[in-house]
């Protein structure tokens, strides 16, 4: 690399300066011994330093202490250092004879292996958009999920939390949503097996891609975006054990203002008008205790406890690894929690030359309690139930029995009863072996194949005991999956006429995935005591069971070309054929060709030494999405039952939903441009990437209106876009002898359009709750994006002056007005707008590292913007109408009148209209949450003479700065779904988290 | 050497890997599924279907709820938003309980359909092809009773052909195809079950007293087709001339119609069952017409003009709770109930349940039946139906005074004229079905009463911004529905 001018005429000034000085004081002696000492910038000293005499052979390197002497004759001469993985440096000695070399850590990091589709790649010769993540990066936080490694970190990837429960629900969504039918999940690939388990420990790296160029190998897998787990092999001669074991503590972040006993009753005869509601044992009852806090009742402290333990090594051939974990977490909610046993080996043995093999084991078992209360927008919801019931109520009665009902507030069964006497347990097994073997069939030419088996039981079990069920019932549910795949690879790489190099790949690929279910359940279990397991003992036993089973069949080849690694050209095919679909639309077909351009490599801007990398990339390619799941094309009869008012319940069956055989694949086309470029030696990387992304014959599924049977019907209909830009810099702030601080920050815009809906236009979505909402609140519409919220405009309330106009309407002052679109002095569904989105505008990342001596700090901030949050929960306690019977809310006890008429609280009039589908629930549901705050000790294998040690202590989402009113503007009861987000019905919020740590390898 | 034989077997691997792939590999296998292309191949089959319209007729009546539109009428209210609306005239698209009324009668028509189009593929007997009709006609007819009462204009749905688009029929097709259907099933069903369907089998019984039922309201509002009253009492008059064959009779005393052991009894012509310990149960007993003060649900509770103004007598006695015995020993009379209404106690006998003691907690569900056409509504259609198309005669006094009898009240004066005549018979009926299954409220919509009723109106009810107008007789279609197909907002 050349200096520019400047710098040159600066070096050579002072090189010329020194040389004076230099020939001055070498004028007295010739040869002479110089020595000294080589570490690196920890002070650490650094063994088998590699030192030359420049222009010469002479030279000699390092012994353990990191020192070193050398005769030099020539007063003049340079000595260069050199390490791997280091960045050289040239001394001129001059007269001194004693030096002291630091060596700084070569950061260029470009000569780093990426893992791709079907194999590894230089990251410098990319031409995809992939981000890579190293365990580097959250080893120091007690992540325990795929969704905590990836959050806040890399640009494009959205993951949110959509509940707090135990082993929650989380989301990963790479660049936006590309399907209305929902499955927008990336396809995860763990040791090159879909679907496989993900490990929890032993993470070697991940690597997301993003563009077609990336994910195209994947053909109908690819279009949500790809996400490769590779795990960690043995690879030291001498074993590395290591420990782990970490302890949290979760608390609820916030919680509602709500009214206690006396204001609740208070309130309560004042809002109804009526007076003898309570009897005086009950009003002393209230008065002196406050009544109940059913927050506190059912919102407490959790523990999770996370103890991992690992060896691996190198015998001979042969390469280790094994490890093994356990989870254990305790909810916030009253009776939730998740255990979790993992256990991953794996071996490789380099049996010749030319021929490896690999065995891998992974086998996981977890175990869940009440996991069906976390999300939802049923009526059941614990959290749901807490807000809404009546705090003049207690717990248990007198007698010590369970206070069943609520007279005034909720509908439902005393929320501390429901979910202390719930039992839903579940229980999983998963197992996944994997072989592999890689053959060198010519210099070259590889041959390789891997196969890989996954096997997944479940068995549910439920009880319903004399408290929560009217008669005791119990259920059974046990599930079997297998799934396996065959891949086969054979590829080529040569490197011609020097500059040129070309890498071709062909592959072929099956995978099946089969499941079976059985169910039983038993009502009025005549003996209570024996719970779920004795199902003979109900009088009346239903039994159902299924099958599933879908195939895939795949045909794919890459061809990579690179002319003096300046250059560089990727193309990729792939042919997808699946059983989901019938006759002529069973094979898709999925192409993708890519270029970049490394500009700091070309002579003009290589002088200047001003970038260490400048990139462009572009690509363009299409993807594919099944979307649907196995059968979608058959319209099956759905079972149903009637005891006839005996006590058989004889089977039915009932007309399905209608079906669409015309099914077809999904396709998603994307354009990528980007930059990667770094500067200072690597010290600030920058990547840059811009996207546009469409759908065509997008799976939808339609509502049918209820006189066609109601539920959904798929179709490919419409297209949809998604546009977007993604920007991430690194950078390495300060690096002193004591003191680094390594930062990243990386922001996203994704802007998701439905462009068309074919003969549509409108979808209703999903989300509706049973007896409170049954209109969904979210729309799917032409040129809005997906989650859109959908309702009449909340104007306020009737003026006591607008008496006139209200009574068009059939209000009196003091009713709910909303807009009357149509001013036909009706608010129906004609008067339903677009009210709101639940995308958020942009979101963004920030983490930080700082490493001071042996401590260490890790702050890791996320921010997600302009984005609305649907809060049912918020209605139900501030409205009375449909099931939800009372007031529980301080902010909504602010009520019209006459005299106080500025509030959006209505009076309890017969004529005002509460509407659900209305934006006076929307709320502001941006936030900016501290993900996590990690600090930590390192006590070294010199202090304590055993081993390296490791304490910590962190904070996971402990602050969060929003506007929201509910308790946590990230979760949604709808689950995964991206048609519908945002919507907060009592969900379990994700709790405060404080965890200490301590590790220890051997 | 040994290079080579490895190349050889890993080709020969790779080879295996991609032959292996058998032509059929791609092919879908769908076990364990039942498809309709291959269903109603046998009598067992056509019996599948059948019971899924007994689910979708269960499921549609079984909610704590009623059916809010039926708050319009003067015998109940509620203090339940969503069937306070409609006892105030302001019913709308997003009730909750409105939407889940429609929905769930569109799965019924669905259910019944399926099986009318296809029940003559079976390989089945005559009677038994007879039967699975029959049921289907049956349930198809009252079902589109219901909505066309309900909503007035719907659309017409014979098939199961998707439609995004269907425009809304007028009332009068609809009504038509009723009685078509009702026709048909009359014909087709038994006169009684003798398998598992002897307790709720749809019967032939049923089919004539619903057509009468039908008939009677063709000659009201909206249609106003005074000529069907001739074809309403002949209807009727066929069950009433034929009692001992049907096996109908009045019960000897109307309080034995509410007993938690009379699941099942003569009077019941069309009733619609459950069995709450097989996981089947009615939660439209007992707790849903319950005061809060015994863990009820307040879903209706009586008007205080009707319950005034109805005569006194055993029926009263049995139709109304007006005292409350509370834990605390006090003896509340219905003037000092939280509410401040008498309730309706025709629901509340289950296994359990201390009429001293009815703060002790029991089931929100239970094996009651919901009555829906008693005997003494076929003689009370009867009597009106036979004294408008010819005149009050002396079967159409006999036929009304034996429902005062029971009730404890003397034969109605002789020589009413016709109307005078059917007025009484129409009071008669809201008394004697006071809160059941609607009666009430669409007799005053086919009489065209609704402002009449409503202007006779405590002031301790739920005030009215603004009278009733005939707007207010059919509720509108739910929001949700017109999202769907906006055609149907015309």
């Amino acid at each position: 690399m050349k200096p520019n001018f400047t710098r040159n005429v600066l070096r050579r000034a002072g090189i010329a300066a020194l040389c004076l000085f230099c020939w001055l004081s070498a004028a007295a002696q010739s040869e002479r011994l110089v020595h000294g000492e080589v570490t690196g910038e920890d002070r650490v000293p650094l063994p088998g330093v590699n030192i030359l005499i420049k222009g010469t052979t002479t030279g000699t390197t390092t012994d353990v202490e990191g020192r070193f002497e050398l005769r030099v004759a020539d007063p003049n001469a340079v000595l260069v250092f050199s390490f791997i993985g280091y960045l050289s440096q040239e001394i001129q000695p001059g007269s001194q004879t004693s030096l002291s070399i630091t060596l700084k850590q070569d950061l260029k990091t470009l000569e780093e292996v990426v893992v791709v589709g079907y194999g590894t790649q230089k990251k410098s010769d990319l031409t995809g958009s992939v981000a890579s993540i190293s365990p580097k990066q959250f080893e120091n936080q007690p992540v325990t999920t795929l969704a905590e490694m990836l959050q806040g970190r890399v640009p494009g990837v959205a993951v949110t939390n959509s509940n707090g429960g135990p082993g929650g629900g989380t989301k990963i969504r790479i660049r936006g949503t590309n399907s209305i039918r929902g499955d927008n999940d990336p396809l995860i690939i763990v040791d090159g097996f879909p679907g496989g388990i993900i490990p929890l420990n032993g993470v070697k790296s991940i690597e997301v891609l993003k563009d077609a160029s990336a994910t195209a190998i994947y053909g109908s897998r690819g279009a949500n975006g790809v996400i490769i787990i590779t795990t960690e092999r043995g690879s030291s001669q001498t074993p590395k054990l290591t420990l782990t074991s970490n302890v949290g503590f979760s608390r609820v972040a916030k919680k509602y203002d709500l009214l206690n006993g006396p204001e609740y009753y208070q309130f309560l005869e004042k809002f109804t008008g009526q007076t003898g509601l309570y009897s005086q044992e009950d009003i002393d009852w209230f008065t002196s205790t406050g009544g109940t806090d059913w927050q506190d009742a059912l919102l407490g402290q959790g523990i999770n406890q996370n103890y991992q333990a690992s060896l691996s090594g190198q015998s001979g051939k042969i390469r280790y690894f094994l490890s093994g974990q356990y989870l254990d977490e305790k909810g916030i909610l009253l009776n939730t929690s998740a255990n979790t046993y993992s256990f991953r080996s794996n071996i490789t043995s380099d049996v010749s030359d030319r021929l490896t093999i690999g065995f891998d084991l992974s086998a996981l078992e977890s175990l869940t309690e009440n996991q069906g209360t976390a999300s939802g927008t049923g009526k059941t919801n614990p959290i749901w139930n807490a807000l809404t019931w009546s705090p003049t109520e207690p717990i248990y009665n007198p007698d010590g029995t369970y206070n069943r009902s609520d007279p005034f507030g909720s509908i439902e069964f005393n929320p501390y009863m429901a979910q202390n006497e719930r039992v839903d347990d579940g229980r999983s097994q998963q197992m996944a072996l994997n072989t592999n073997l890689k053959y060198r069939i010519l210099e070259g030419l590889d041959f390789s194949t891997i196969a890989g088996m996954r096997r997944t039981n479940g068995q549910d079990a439920r009880f319903s005991n004399e408290h929560i069920a009217s008669s005791p019932s119990a259920s059974r549910n046990q599930r079997t999956g297998l799934s396996w795949q065959i891949t086969s690879l054979l590829s080529y790489t040569r490197k011609f006429w020097d500059q040129h190099t070309l890498t071709l790949l062909g592959g072929h690929e099956q995978y099946l995935t089969q499941s079976t279910g059985v169910n039983a359940t038993s009502r009025n279990i005549s003996i209570t005591s024996v719970g779920y397991d004795n199902l003979g003992l109900g009088s009346t036993q239903t039994i159902t069971s299924s099958y599933s089973k879908s195939t895939l069949r795949s045909y794919f080849g890459r061809l990579n070309y690179n002319f003096s690694s300046k250059y560089f050209l990727t193309a990729t095919y792939r042919a997808d054929g699946s059983s989901k679909f019938r006759d002529e639309n069973k094979y898709g077909f999925f192409p993708s060709v890519a270029a970049a351009w490394d500009v700091s490599k070309e002579d003009f801007l290589s002088g200047t030494g001003i970038f260490h990398q400048l990139k462009i990339r572009g690509s363009w390619g299409v993807t594919g999405s099944q979307a649907v799941g196995a059968y979608a094309t058959l319209s099956p009869l759905k079972t149903t039952t009637y005891t006839y008012a005996t006590s058989t319940k004889y089977p039915g069956y009932a007309p399905g939903v209608a079906s669409n055989v015309d099914l077809r694949w999904e396709e998603t086309e994307q354009t990528n441009i980007g930059i990667d470029a770094s500067f200072w030696q690597g010290k600030i990387s920058v990547t840059l990437d811009y996207f546009d992304k469409t759908t065509t014959g997008l799976l939808s599924s339609r509502q049918l209106p209820n006189y066609n049977g109601g539920g959904n019907v798929l179709a490919n209909l419409g297209s949809m876009e998604n546009k977007g830009f993604e920007a991430s810099v690194n950078a390495i702030v300060a690096q002193g002898r004591d003191f680094t601080w390594d930062a990243g920050f990386n922001t996203s815009v994704v802007r998701n359009k439905v462009l068309d809906l074919g003969e549509s236009t409108q979808l209703p979505g999903g989300g509706t709750i049973s007896g409170l909402m049954p209109t969904s609140p979210f729309m799917t519409l032409p040129g809005e994006p997906l989650a859109t919220f959908w309702g009449a405009r909340f104007l306020g309330l009737w003026q006591t002056s607008e008496a006139e106009e209200a009574l068009k309407y059939g209000n009196i002052p003091g009713d709910s007005k909303y807009e009357d679109l149509d001013g036909n002095y009706k608010i129906n569904a004609q008067d339903y707008q677009i009210i709101g989105n639940a995308n958020p505008k942009f979101t963004w990342g920030f983490s930080n590292s700082f490493n001071y001596k042996n401590w260490g700090l890790n702050v890791l901030v996320e921010g997600v913007h302009g984005r609305d949050v649907f809060n049912a929960a918020y209605a139900t306690m501030t409205s009375v109408f449909g099931d939800s019977r009372s007031i529980t809310l301080r902010e909504a006890t602010n009520i019209w009148t006459p005299e106080n008429q500025n509030t959006i609280w209505p009076a309890n009039s017969s004529s005002n209209i509460n509407l659900m589908n209305s934006s006076k629930w929307l709320q502001d549901g941006s936030f900016v949450k501290i993900r996590n705050i990690s600090l930590f000790y390192n006590l070294s294998r010199e202090i304590t003479k055993i081993a390296d040690m490791k304490l910590t202590v962190s904070a996971q989402n402990f602050f969060t700065f929003t506007k929201y009113k509910g308790i946590d503007p990230e979760v949604t009861g709808t689950g995964s779904s991206d048609t519908a987000g945002g919507l907060d019905f009592g969900t379990y919020p994700v709790p405060k988290v404080i965890t200490v740590g301590a590790s220890i390898t051997f | 050497m040994k290079s080579k034989k490895y190349t050889v077997a890993i080709l020969a691997l790779f080879m295996l890997c991609i032959t292996t792939s058998c032509s059929d590999f791609l092919e879908e296998e769908s076990r364990g599924l039942i498809f309709p292309e291959t269903f109603f191949t046998n009598p067992a089959e056509l019996e599948l279907a059948v019971t899924s319209i007994y689910n979708g007729v269960g499921i549609q009546n079984g909610h704590d709820r009623i059916v809010a539109p039926w708050q319009g009428a003067d015998d109940m209210t509620s203090t339940l938003d969503m069937h306070r609306q409609y006892d105030v005239f302001r019913g709308n698209g997003s009730n909750t309980d409105v939407e889940r009324w429609w929905r769930e009668s569109w799965a019924v028509i669905i259910r019944c359909n399926n099986v009318i189009l296809n029940y003559h593929r079976a390989e089945a007997t005559e009677e038994q092809k007879n039967h699975a009709a029959g049921q289907a006609y049956f349930a198809r007819a009252w079902t589109y009773y219901n909505l066309v009462r309900t909503y007035n204009r719907i659309p017409l749905v014979l098939d199961l052909t998707v439609d995004f688009e269907i425009k809304k029929s007028e009332p009068g097709p609809i009504y038509n195809l009723i009685v078509e259907d009702l026709k048909k099933a009359e014909q087709l069903l038994p006169i009684k079950w003798t398998n598992y369907k002897a307790l709720s089998g749809y019967t032939s019984g049923a089919a004539k007293a619903l057509l009468a039922n039908v008939y009677l309201s063709m000659a009201g509002y909206p249609l106003k087709d005074e000529s069907k009253y001739a074809l309403a009492a002949e209807k009727a008059k066929e069950i009433i001339d034929n009692e001992a064959l049907y096996g109908y009779r009045l019960l000897d005393d109307y309080a034995d119609l509410w007993k938690a052991s009379n699941q099942k009894h003569d009077e019941i012509v069309f009733g619609i069952y459950y069995n709450v310990s097989a996981g089947d149960g009615n939660q439209r007993t007992p707790v849903s017409s319950m005061p809060t003060e015994y863990g009820g649900w307040d879903v209706y509770f009586a008007e205080i003009n009707f319950f005034n103004e109805f005569p006194e007598g055993p029926r009263k006695d049995a139709t109304f709770q007006t005292t409350f015995p509370m834990e605390n020993g006090d003896l509340l009379d219905w003037t000092e109930n939280r509410q401040r209404h008498p309730y309706y106690k025709k629901m509340w006998d289950i296994p359990g349940y201390n009429p001293e003691k009815p703060w002790i907690y029991i089931n929100y569900q239970e094996s009651r039946t919901n009555q829906v056409i008693r005997y003494a509504e076929v003689l009370l259609t009867y009597a009106e139906a036979k004294a408008m198309s010819s005149s009050p005669d002396i079967t159409a006094y006999n036929a009304v005074n034996r429902v005062r009898a029971r009730a404890g009240l003397d034969d109605l004066p002789e020589g009413l004229s016709r109307e005078e005549f059917r007025d009484a018979v129409v009071a008669e009926r809201g008394w004697e079905f006071a809160a059941e299954f609607g009666i009430r409220w669409f007799d005053l919509v086919r009489l065209e009463r609704v402002e009449a009723a409503a202007a006779n109106r405590h002031e301790w009810e739920n005030p009215l911004v603004s009278p009733p107008t005939k707007n207010e007789y059919f509720s509108p279609i739910p929001d949700n529905e017109i999202l769907r197909n906006p055609n149907l907002a015309n």
